[in-house]
């Protein structure tokens, strides 16, 4: 497992380095620029697209199948992208969380901070808990058209849905509370990671 | 012991049947040649659990599912992240393997002259090739598994790399299970020579065995670049001599192609 890790963050730092750099531009424009949710929430975006990124290197270099023919579970192949997708949500969350910070501090609005996970969070944690068993079980080509597929949807969801009301503080509008909806995102998130492992257990490579 | 036994292992796509069985006995090299597409590399992923067989059995050092630890494979296609140095891949490996070492390893790369801080997508085809087998032999496997492991490379690299294979076979509790179509490097390497065509074993015998052949038990041949296909009177065929029955249609295609060599 460690192996596959230290594999991964080589890969991230070789290949997504412009994802590392939009993510520090858009932390750093969300904690200088107006109130615009669109800088605060789009790098969890990118930081959740990070480990699907590498799944498609991995494909393209086909690592799968040196993978199976070393001494490595495919359930382990599954977790490191698991804990890689955790470790990335985290971290952009921490970011994030501290440029909301210092900008909500300076504007004397610091309670409004308590809203942020409660979207933060759900939206690095349920996209991916979504699309990863797909792409383990046919592969990231399909797995992305997946993906194009859902954002449309929830994008036309909340076109068609949406208050128009601060999006800092939306959970005004959602019936349960923030701790809640990151409770649930999470519980959705860890019955994705089996699910994930039983259908890669049935793929042939 | 034997390093592996495959009994009626099969499998089935839309197109293409496999069905083998194959004993490699432990400590020495068995060569699997055969044409392209006749199920070389679909044994060898049955083999190592990548790919289930639909019927069959098979044992690898003795246990029903290969240990990879103690087995080093070398995959027709080199399939490292581009990005990766040789040293980064050392430092990946020695996350994945138990007893990865790390000496070994950097004594392989020396040996065959592959700059470590280099990335893999700078590497040759041969270069590529060096390095997948510098990895399967860093970790002391006692099995060898490799999927065409010559092709493609020049005559200076695939001597090399032979000679590498044949080092390892020394040790007596070490085996080789080398895929190919390139027979003269099986010839330098092989003890036993199983020939697959077209998802049958049509010869899995040690390589000078048809020559030490009675000539009255030999019904008829055929010569290949891979070996030879031959009929015998199972009464005059040496005890202990894997035989399987002849049908009547590889007996007629055999006779025609006889007559026509």
């Amino acid at each position: 497992m460690i192996g596959l890790i230290r594999k991964d963050l080589y890969m991230a730092w070789a290949y997504c380095k412009t994802f590392l750099l939009i993510l520090a531009v858009f932390i750093a424009v969300g904690l200088t620029g107006e109130e615009n949710s669109f800088f605060i929430l789009y790098p969890m975006i990118i930081g959740m697209m990070l480990p699907v990124s590498l799944i498609s290197y991995d494909e393209r270099f086909k690592w799968h199948l040196a993978c199976d023919a070393m001494p490595v579970s495919r359930a382990k192949v599954v977790s490191s992208k698991y804990i890689l997708t955790l470790l990335t949500v985290l971290l952009v969350f921490a970011l994030t969380m501290l440029a909301q910070w210092f900008r909500l501090s300076r504007l004397g609005a610091v309670e409004q901070l308590r809203a942020l996970p409660g979207i933060l969070l759900p939206m690095g944690l349920v996209g991916p808990a979504i699309l990863m068993p797909v792409i383990f079980r046919l592969g990231v080509e399909k797995g992305r058209i997946f993906y194009f597929v859902l954002v449309g949807v929830v994008c036309a969801a909340a076109v068609m849905f949406g208050s128009g009301q601060n999006p800092v503080n939306p959970t005004a509008e959602i019936a349960l509370p923030g701790w809640a909806l990151v409770l649930v995102s999470l519980g959705i998130f860890l019955l994705s990671w089996p699910l994930s492992i039983t259908l890669y257990k049935k793929r042939e490579l | 012991m034997n390093a592996i036994e495959l009994r009626d292992l099969e499998k089935h796509y839309r197109d293409f049947d496999l069905r083998i069985s194959l004993t490699l006995p432990q400590g020495c090299i068995l060569g699997l040649v055969g044409e392209n597409g006749a199920g070389k590399s679909t044994t060898i992923r049955m083999l190592l659990g990548m790919t289930r067989p639909d019927g069959g059995s098979l044992q690898v050092l003795g246990q029903p599912q290969a240990d990879k630890e103690q087995i080093g494979v070398v995959l027709d296609e080199p399939a490292f992240p581009e990005c990766l140095t040789a040293k980064q891949v050392g430092k990946v490996m020695a996350g994945i393997f138990r007893s990865w070492d790390k000496a070994a390893y950097e004594g392989y790369l020396k040996k065959l002259g592959l700059p470590e801080s280099k990335s893999f997508k700078e590497f040759s085809r041969g270069m590529k090739m060096k390095l997948s087998i510098a990895v399967a032999l860093s970790h002391h496997p006692r099995l060898l598994v490799l999927d065409e492991p010559t092709s493609g490379l020049d005559p200076v690299v695939r001597d090399e790399v032979v000679e590498l294979f044949a080092d390892f076979a020394r040790q007596e509790d070490h085996s080789v299970l080398i895929s190919s179509h390139i027979v003269s490097d099986l010839e330098k390497l092989c003890d036993y020579v199983a020939f697959l065509h077209k998802g049958r074993l049509l010869l899995c015998e040690e390589r000078d065995a048809f020559e030490a052949l009675d000539p009255a038990a030999v019904v008829g041949s055929r010569r290949s670049p891979y070996g030879v296909s031959a009929i015998l009177r199972r009464s005059e065929a040496p005890a202990g001599m894997q035989l399987e029955p002849v049908s009547i249609e590889d007996l007629f295609i055999l006779m025609v192609k006889e007559d026509a060599q």
